[in-house]
């Protein structure tokens, strides 16, 4: 034991550092990607959850909407009076220190990311007013807007206006 | 490869590449616990009701809807009801809904919209007690030229009914015809059957069928414009309606035998009715607008509110 102690052949230092840098880089490396990986993850799956939930608040708000749109339709009909429904929703500006904007259709609600880049839909029952926005909408504070159509129109032709 | 001892000497020049991996390590745990609040907050969010309180807004409505329905009935209850001491009423009330709500932190108000309308107050009875249906024939009109018609209701002495089946009903059971000159008629037969008092509709001289029935205790009551029974201790929804589709101009009672009992209906003026039937001034309706308007929500509607009008 005490030969090799005292044996300095085939040592070099500079070999030494190099074979240790490589192998503490390469751990390091691993470590540092894997991280990176499990946060690009996370990132996403709770972009899409917090997504998930924003667009049944929206959801639930225009069905609020709704029920009283209808309820000031049908009185409005046996007075030939005009009702009006306007409801303020406020929903995050961002999700996860995101900008996202929202699409609205008949019976989806569509919530869309650039990065990461995500899609989500949330779908809802068929309202009995129409829903009706111009084009996507930016999140943050929404306004939902009903007027009862003229007297004797049928319920359907009211418009829940959704605007940003 | 850089040289990462740079100008440390000895064994103290190797934590360079460490110190960097623990930075970038560092910002990556910094990153997880924002997205582990992130995602507790949208677990709180996801749980807590974040919607308009609408239903606060409908509850106004309905509570409006009920107190306004209670002075017309306190009013005509008096007898000779005057719409203009409803139209005080009701702005008296104004005031009142507004203070109770702004406890709440919201804002409520109630108008007057028009003026209340006037109508008449039928009854057909002895001075309140059961009478005779057949003081004027086995057929005979209670009321003609109606326009709307609320708290139509027939008490009966069960026992004064024939006792029949639905479908055999519309040969001698007494019923309550609802005519309309462009709509087929409908004819509700009150018939016993057993224990119960059951009611048998028949549209146009078709075979009857039973729509509601209830076990009588008693003098029953057939609220046909809330299609309801009701007798001693008991009362029943009808699923099926007691009131016709055909917004009848005419109510007249068929086959009229030995069957005693009493009649009540609020119509709006202009309707006429026949006889002998007690006729008292009564007011039909009133309209009133409402307002709710909170934080998140503004919600109008102009009501009419008529207490007892068919659904």
């Amino acid at each position: 034991m005490n030969r090799f102690h005292r044996d300095r052949r085939g040592v070099s230092v500079t070999v030494g550092y190099v074979l240790m840098l490589a192998v503490a880089g390469l751990l390091l490396g691993v470590l540092v990607t894997a991280g990176g990986g499990l946060l690009e993850g996370q990132s996403k799956q709770v972009v899409g959850d917090e997504l998930t939930v924003v667009g049944s608040q929206l959801a639930a708000n225009i069905h609020e909407a709704d029920r009283l749109a209808q309820v000031a339709h049908a009185d409005a009909n046996t007075t030939a009076a005009t009702g009006a429904v306007a409801l303020d929703v406020n929903l995050p500006r961002q999700v996860a220190g995101t900008g996202y904007r929202i699409e609205i259709g008949n019976r989806t609600i569509s919530l869309l990311t650039s990065n990461p880049t995500l899609n989500v839909t949330v779908r809802y029952p068929e309202t009995t007013v129409p829903v009706s926005t111009d084009g996507q909408l930016n999140g943050g504070e929404l306004r939902i807007v009903y007027e009862t159509p003229p007297a004797g129109e049928p319920v359907e032709a009211g418009r829940l206006e959704v605007t940003g | 490869m850089a040289d990462v001892r740079a100008w440390f000497d000895g064994d103290s020049d190797r934590g360079q590449l460490l110190l960097v991996t623990a930075l970038a390590l560092a910002v990556m745990l910094v990153t997880v616990a924002l997205l582990l609040n992130t995602a507790i907050f949208t677990e709180n969010v996801a749980t807590r009701d974040t919607t308009a309180d609408g239903s606060e807004a409908i509850e106004l409505r309905g509570e409006a809807v009920a107190a306004v329905g209670e002075l017309i009935e306190t009013e005509n209850r008096a007898g000779d009801g005057n719409p203009e001491n409803v139209d005080d009423a009701i702005d008296a009330m104004g005031p009142l809904v507004d203070r109770e709500r702004a406890r709440h932190g919201t804002v409520a108000t109630l108008n007057r919209s028009r003026s209340a309308t006037s109508g008449q107050l039928l009854r057909w009875n002895d001075s309140g007690n059961p009478r005779a249906f057949d003081e004027y024939g086995t057929s005979w009109t209670f009321v003609e030229s109606l326009d709307n018609a609320r708290g139509f209701r027939v008490a009966i002495d069960p026992s004064t009914l024939i006792e029949t089946t639905a479908a055999s009903s519309d040969t001698n059971a007494m019923g309550v015809r609802f005519l309309n000159s462009t709509t087929d008629n409908v004819t509700y037969y009150l018939y016993e059957d057993g224990t119960t008092l059951s009611v048998a509709k028949a549209v146009d001289g078709g075979t009857p069928t039973r729509q509601c029935s209830i076990e009588h205790d008693g003098t029953t009551t057939v609220e046909f414009t809330a299609s309801q029974l009701s007798t001693t201790g008991a009362a029943t929804d009808c699923f099926r309606e007691l009131w016709p589709p055909n917004s009848p101009a005419e109510i007249r009672f068929v086959n009229v035998g030995d069957e005693k009992g009493t009649a009540e209906a609020t119509v709006e003026s202009g309707a006429t009715p026949i006889g002998d039937v007690d006729d008292d001034s009564a007011v039909y309706s009133a309209t009133v607008d409402i307002t709710y308007q909170s934080q998140d929500l503004l919600f109008e509607t102009t009501v009419r509110v008529a207490p007892g009008e068919p659904r």
